[in-house]
């Protein structure tokens, strides 16, 4: 399993277009959005510049897109080049292959939240309280939209029937993760919906622990999150198993 | 003894059966061939064995998973690792390992192995994924469809191969749809046609068991009459097309020596003699009364 875990990693790190994505791309938007200086446009509230802001939310903006992109095209693939199958006739098990999924990618994720980290407090003077409480959130929500990306990869059988579903639950996170604005903003309604999907949570807890900016309700937070983890963990296993790996 | 035993194996998706009560078995130390057209139910056949797919119906005896290699019909390698990669990584999920340098030497493979699998030839790959199902000293060897798609040199090399692998007393279980390869590699083959098996025999008696005709065709410089022809011991018919006459029989070297003996006492001469042999394409006509590759 570990040789897998390491297997998928040399993978990644041979496709530059996945570099490109997974970790110059999140720095990239960071950097330009940070020195655009959105402050005066929305409202952030007192306790955080929005570089802080940003960061934080940038980092977990990437974590969900290594999950969900990277992880349902790069399981598309091995899917359609019979790499699966292959592994599938093997003694390997499914609990084994999906493992050692969750924890390159959580390499991965590792990586670019580094990257992001270091930008962030050399370049851009975003001061850090802590980091103890980040590898444990930066896994939690990898591995919810890595099993969105199975999830999705079980169902979609090319990229062109993939490229829908990510986008559903890409952009609806986007929108209403606390990525670039605070969901505060918007109608009451849209942002109760989004205190129960896994990004907003994912973000608003990363900010309570690494910047210090209090939150409502941090036991809801991480509660989201944790169902999030096991329900999704659940459902993609079940999908997975009955319709690609069996 | 068996590696592989099935009894009564079904599986239907939807109103559609695929396999319909497919029962066999293969003896340790041979070369077992299923034979069919596509959609016949082989290849859900073998995804049943190779455990991809579970059966509705029926047993199955066979080894564990890890002393079990499998070529698929297409083979599937994480195409950004190196070879070496590749065979490390797959002996990494079994308990056995053979030792990787000799392998890939005996399947000429040691020049690529730290080429990437994405680099490889279709020969190349067909020898390798050869090569990762054998890493682990299986017990049994299953191969579905492996030469498909490749060129008639690296197809011959590729049978080779697998006659060796049985000398050295490895159990092989193959679906093919060329006839030919089937009635050369297998020891016994089973023929399976709408989910069902047909028959299950060593090739040449099942050729010889169906009283199917071989013909003897040649070429004449004078015409003949047919009825003298006919008169020939084990001759059943007697045809002819422009120049060429076509007879039929069920003992083709028998027929052959005798129209010999009697084009001595002939005025004519006859020439592009040929003999069609009765193959397993032709039992499977009968058989099925369709073409295998319909």
């Amino acid at each position: 399993m570990l040789k897998l875990t390491v297997a998928f990693l040399k993978i990644f790190f041979r496709n530059g277009r996945a570099i490109f994505f997974a970790v110059f791309l999140p720095s990239a938007i960071f950097a330009i959005l940070a020195l655009l200086n959105l402050e005066g446009i929305i409202r952030f509230g007192d306790a955080v510049s929005y570089s802080d802001y940003l960061l934080v939310g940038v980092i977990a903006l990437a974590v969900m897109q290594t999950g969900i992109y990277t992880a349902s095209y790069s399981l598309i693939d091995l899917k359609r080049s019979q790499v699966l199958k292959r592994l599938a006739v093997s003694p390997l098990t499914r609990g084994q292959f999906l493992v050692a999924q969750i924890l390159s990618r959580f390499c991965v994720a590792c990586l670019q939240v580094l990257v992001l980290l270091l930008l962030g407090t050399f370049v851009f003077d975003v001061s850090l309280r802590s980091l103890w409480a980040a590898p444990i959130l930066v896994f939690l929500g990898s591995a919810v939209f890595l099993n969105f990306g199975f999830l999705i990869a079980s169902i979609a059988r090319d990229y062109e029937e993939a490229a829908p579903y990510t986008s559903i639950v890409g952009l609806t996170s986007m929108f209403l993760g606390d990525v670039f604005f605070p969901v505060a903003n918007l109608p009451r309604e849209l942002a109760r919906i989004a205190d129960f999907l896994p990004l907003k949570p994912l973000s608003q807890s990363l900010r309570f622990f690494l910047l210090g900016v209090p939150t409502p309700d941090l036991q809801q937070d991480l509660a989201v999150l944790i169902l999030w983890f096991f329900g999704m963990f659940l459902l993609s296993w079940f999908i997975f198993s009955r319709r690609v790996y069996r | 003894m068996n590696v592989l035993e099935i009894k009564n194996l079904r599986k239907a998706y939807g109103k559609k059966i695929a396999v319909d009560g497919v029962s066999f078995a293969v003896e340790e130390g041979e070369i077992f061939g299923l034979l069919g057209p596509n959609g016949a139910g082989k290849t859900t056949t073998m995804e049943i064995l190779e455990g991809l797919k579970s059966a509705d119906e029926g047993k199955i005896k066979i080894v564990p998973k890890s002393e079990m290699g499998v070529v698929l019909q297409t083979t599937g390698f994480l195409p950004e690792l190196t070879l070496r990669e590749l065979l490390e990584l797959m002996v990494s999920f079994y308990p056995k390992s053979r030792d990787l340098k000799e392998l890939a030497e005996e399947f000429d493979l040691a020049p690529l192995l730290s080429r990437r699998y994405s680099e490889l030839s279709g020969g190349q790959k067909q020898r390798f994924a050869l090569a990762a199902a054998l890493a682990h000293e299986p017990r049994l060897l299953i191969l579905d469809e492996p030469t498909v798609g490749l060129d008639p040199a690296v197809r011959q090399k590729f049978w080779e191969t697998i006659l060796n692998l049985r000398k050295q007393g490895l159990t092989i279980l193959l679906t093919t749809h060329y006839m030919e390869e089937a009635e050369i590699v297998c020891d016994r083959v089973a023929i399976i046609d709408n989910g069902k098996i047909l028959a299950i025999e060593k090739p040449i008696k099942l050729i010889n068991s169906l009283g199917i005709v071989s013909r003897i065709k040649f070429m004449s410089s004078k015409p003949l009459k047919l009825g003298e022809l006919e008169s020939l011991p084990g001759i059943l018919s007697v045809r002819r097309e422009r120049y060429t006459y076509d007879l039929e029989t069920e003992t083709p070297e028998e027929s052959l020596r005798e129209l010999l003996e009697w084009e001595k006492k002939f005025s004519g001469k006859i020439f592009n003699l040929q003999v069609q042999q009765a193959t397993l394409d032709d039992v499977f006509l009968k058989l099925t009364g369709h073409n295998l590759r319909e």
